[in-house]
């Protein structure tokens, strides 16, 4: 069992990746890094900061940052422990998202999924490679998760 | 000597058994051994000594010669190419962007799933098919305008002109799915409306290259991404959502093309700035007096409300979105070394603030 959010949790997702890589062979190569902030739904809870790196067809690297810094990024996506959980339960529970809970349609209004980007033209990779994060959330279906309250 | 009368010699040079093989005396960079990465061997890797110098000003060399080969310009045919400055023609990861173009490629016969289609109702289907109509209409000219300005390009920056062959297989790929959606689920193409025709004509037109990509790329393909990216609150199906999530990628990478470049120019050649503000005053114009006919927007009326009964409700969202498009196109604007808010013509500019 893998705690959301939690360093392990996302090195299982690039796991699954890195060993089911033709799916993202047929999306063709991503090469971008990229963060996953998790914010506080409730005051006690705290903040979480993951940092990826893909490259080619595969995820070269996950770390866990300080949500202080400010790591190089070409983006970051942002939203609350609540938000993520909810995506993640309902990708698990429907064997890949429902309309409602595409990372697309999360982000098209900036809300519930802001993506912060320090320059608008490395924020668009987002949608660039937007199938392939897609794929890459997908993972959590066969990582069983529990949820940090 | 003439072109025939040295060919006539060799001929006969031929004939009595011998070889020239002076080609083999090369004035170029010989030995070159440019070593493949991982995901084989990019146009980036072979970017190396000679070969990857990129030149600011290409203007004596308007043949088919590539970049780094021997030649002599002045005896090589003049193909009048119009582009041949690297602030004009060229952009930091051209060649990069290039290479994911091809490795992104999809195909609208095997990828969509077709077979899970099933019938809409009669005015959703309607809605559908006019909206696939008028995306097939925009996706002509999408391909047709880098068609035309491909020719233009100056071979030494030969990767530009790569990836904007890249565009235009993309575009036609888009062209086709919407046809295909158009016709393969009871409905029909649905109507042309002059507006919609005048609008584009007004691109394929233009004749200055950064005006193109301020035009085209820059404010059109922004807002086909914005429309695409909705496409995921419109789609009735999984065919519908999977058309549109991968026309999405494909447009983000022409929108990082036009606006790498505009960016270059502006970065090289302030002066040309006044030019695409130019160009985008009339994109904005155009919008404004021919944007809104009914058979552009009902269509989103429909299919964001869930029918025709509900196009009030489809009204508020295609309103959120409206503003959306203006918020990207000042960001990326402002991204790019423009600073158009206050010059901008669309009302939803005003209520905007740049992140």
């Amino acid at each position: 069992m893998f705690t959301f959010p939690s360093l392990e949790w996302f090195q299982e997702l690039a796991r699954l990746m890195n060993e089911n890589d033709v799916p993202y062979r047929r999306l063709g190569y991503a090469d971008v890094r990229w963060a996953v902030e998790v914010q506080p739904s409730e005051p006690h809870q705290s903040t979480h900061l993951f940092v990826f790196l893909f490259e080619e067809y595969g995820c070269k690297s996950v770390e866990a940052c300080d949500p202080d810094a400010q790591p190089e990024v070409d983006f970051v996506m942002r939203a609350t422990l609540g938000t993520w959980e909810e995506m993640i339960r309902n990708i698990q529970e429907n064997k890949g998202p429902d309309l409602q809970h595409t990372l697309n349609y999360l982000t098209l209004p900036d809300d519930p999924i802001y993506i912060d980007a320090p320059d608008f033209l490395s924020r668009d990779m987002f949608a660039r490679y937007g199938q392939t994060f897609q794929l890459f959330f997908n993972g959590a279906i066969q990582i069983p998760t529990t949820f940090s309250s | 000597m003439a072109y025939s009368e040295r060919s006539q010699a060799y001929r006969e040079k031929l004939q009595n058994g011998e070889y020239d093989l002076g080609w083999m005396e090369v004035d170029s960079e010989w030995g070159v051994r440019a070593t493949p990465g991982k995901r084989g061997l990019t146009l980036e890797d072979i970017n190396v000594g000679s070969y990857g110098v990129i030149p600011k000003d290409a203007s004596d060399s308007l043949s088919f010669a590539p970049r780094g080969a021997d030649f002599d310009p002045a005896e090589l045919p003049d193909m009048g190419y119009e582009l041949n400055t690297d602030a004009e023609a060229w952009a930091q990861n051209m060649g990069g962007l290039y290479e994911e173009a091809v490795a992104r490629q999809w195909s609208s016969t095997r990828d969509i799933p077709w077979h899970t289609l099933e019938p809409l109702s009669k005015d959703m289907e309607h809605a559908m098919s006019q909206l696939c109509t008028f995306l097939t209409e925009v996706e002509f000219v999408a391909g047709d305008v880098p068609g035309w300005w491909l020719s233009k390009v100056n071979n030494a920056y030969h990767e530009t002109k790569l990836f904007m062959a890249t565009q235009i297989m993309d575009e036609a790929r888009h062209l086709e799915v919407f046809r295909k959606r158009a016709l393969a689920n009871g409905g029909g193409l649905g109507k042309c409306p002059p507006e919609v025709e005048e609008g584009l004509k007004y691109i394929h037109d233009l004749r200055s290259f950064p005006q193109m990509l301020a035009r085209m790329n820059l404010f059109g393909e922004g807002r086909v991404l914005t429309l695409f990216r909705l496409g995921e609150l419109i789609a009735q199906n999984e065919v519908e959502k999977t058309i549109f999530r991968l026309c999405a990628q494909d447009e983000s990478r022409h929108l990082a093309f036009g606006c790498l470049q505009l960016r270059y120019l502006i970065q090289e050649d302030p002066d040309r700035i006044e030019e695409i503000q130019e160009a985008l005053d009339v994109a904005e114009q155009r919008t404004m007096e021919l944007g809104a006919t009914p058979e552009q927007v009902e269509p989103f009326l429909i299919l964001l409300g869930g029918g025709v009964d509900h196009m009030d409700k489809g009204k508020e969202k295609f309103a959120f979105i409206r503003k959306k498009m203006v918020q990207e196109y000042l960001q990326r604007c402002h991204s790019i070394g423009i600073d158009r808010q206050d010059r901008c013509l669309l009302k939803e500019a005003q209520d905007i603030t740049l992140l």
